[in-house]
């Protein structure tokens, strides 16, 4: 049976806590830095999105601009 | 913990572009564990914003490609690129890599996974990935170049072999190489002069354990290769090999090359174990 702190892992990456198993003899130390790393990394890519698809819609030609928007964020104006 | 653990969890921190420090103490993992976490790891850091991916890759099909490729430079970035890449058919990646600088590819390349864009990758101009390829090893992207052993051509392996300076540089490459029995193909194809460098460099460098963890992927042919090189060689290769088997505690790996040692080479392994033992 994985432990809590694999559990939340698993969770936060959705994926089941069994792909998870080889760390469960790793020190709890460990286990805690991979998960801070996983989420700073999704954080970053999240970010990186955001700010990408913002500059994108600013910066593609006005007469394409409406389209771009819906596809990249879905909705109107 | 192995030399091969230690690889997979410099790995790992690259996925999760993180310093290796952060990961400190995963190395108890057996390494084939490590390597599956990997793939875990990073199919799941995909998948988290593959919905945005998608959408960026169609939003780009509505763009001219020469603004697309200018946009990706300039705003996107080569991390979100390499993302973007792989949700795009191979057709319209392949046409806007027509448009993109041999420098901002070897960028995209670090963050790009090579089993996700196998076919871009084949229907790129053979001069273009070599290009990018060269590049990379002016960099010094040693573990990149490696992983997209898997999917590029004998020629361009070729060339980026052939290019490479210095015989240590052989190895790092052949770490990063992700399918095993891509490396005793590469290996095939390098000659004895190279191969006998690269285990004079191995010992130069202290990376024995490195080389010898990676000469056990060898198929029969090759580890004959191997050991008659490392025979005829300076006594100091097979001591830092006997080393190595030593402290990884895998003197079962050693097997398959001491059968094609003499019995005078293997006195020099059996002299140095009993100075590791004693």
């Amino acid at each position: 049976m994985t432990t809590d702190d694999l559990q939340a892992l698993a969770r936060d990456l959705r994926v089941d806590a069994d792909d998870l198993r080889c760390l469960e003899d790793v020190d709890p130390d460990v286990r805690r830095r991979l998960h801070d790393a996983v989420l700073q990394a999704r954080l970053d890519q999240e970010r990186a999105l955001s700010d990408a698809f913002e500059q994108t819609i600013r910066l593609v030609p006005r007469p394409l601009r409406s389209r771009i928007r819906r596809v990249l964020v879905g909705g109107g104006s | 913990m192995s030399i091969e653990a230690r690889i997979e969890v410099t790995k790992l921190a690259h996925e999760l572009g993180a310093s290796a420090v952060a990961l400190v103490g995963l190395e108890t993992v057996a390494a084939t564990d490590l390597r599956r976490l990997r793939g875990v790891i990073g199919d799941a850091l995909h998948d988290a914003h593959r919905g945005a991916f998608q959408r960026a890759a169609q939003a780009s099909a509505l763009l001219p490609a020469m603004l697309t490729a200018r946009l990706a430079q300039s705003i996107i970035g080569p991390y979100l690129a390499a993302r973007i890449a792989a949700e795009m058919p191979a057709d319209r990646s392949m046409k806007l890599a027509g448009h993109l600088d041999v420098a901002f590819l070897a960028d995209v390349c670090l963050s790009l996974d090579p089993a996700r864009v196998a076919d871009t990758i084949a229907g790129l101009p053979e001069r273009q990935v070599i290009d990018v390829a060269m590049e990379l090893l002016d960099r010094g992207e040693y573990a990149t170049l490696g992983k997209f052993v898997d999917v590029v051509s004998p020629e361009v392996v070729d060339a980026v072999t052939a290019g490479v300076q210095e015989p240590v540089a052989l190895m790092r490459i052949a770490i990063g190489i992700e399918a095993r029995h891509r490396l005793d193909e590469v290996v095939t194809r390098i000659d004895d002069v190279r191969l006998a460098a690269l285990l004079d460099a191995a010992v130069e460098h202290q990376e024995m354990p490195t080389a010898f963890a990676l000469l056990s992927d060898l198929g029969d042919d090759n580890r004959r290769r191997v050991a008659h090189l490392a025979a005829a060689a300076d006594p100091s290769v097979l001591e830092a090999i006997a080393q190595a088997a030593h402290e990884e505690g895998s003197w079962d790996r050693l097997l398959p090359f001491m059968v094609h040692f003499t019995s005078e080479q293997l006195d020099v392994l059996v002299a140095k174990l009993r100075r590791l033992v004693d």
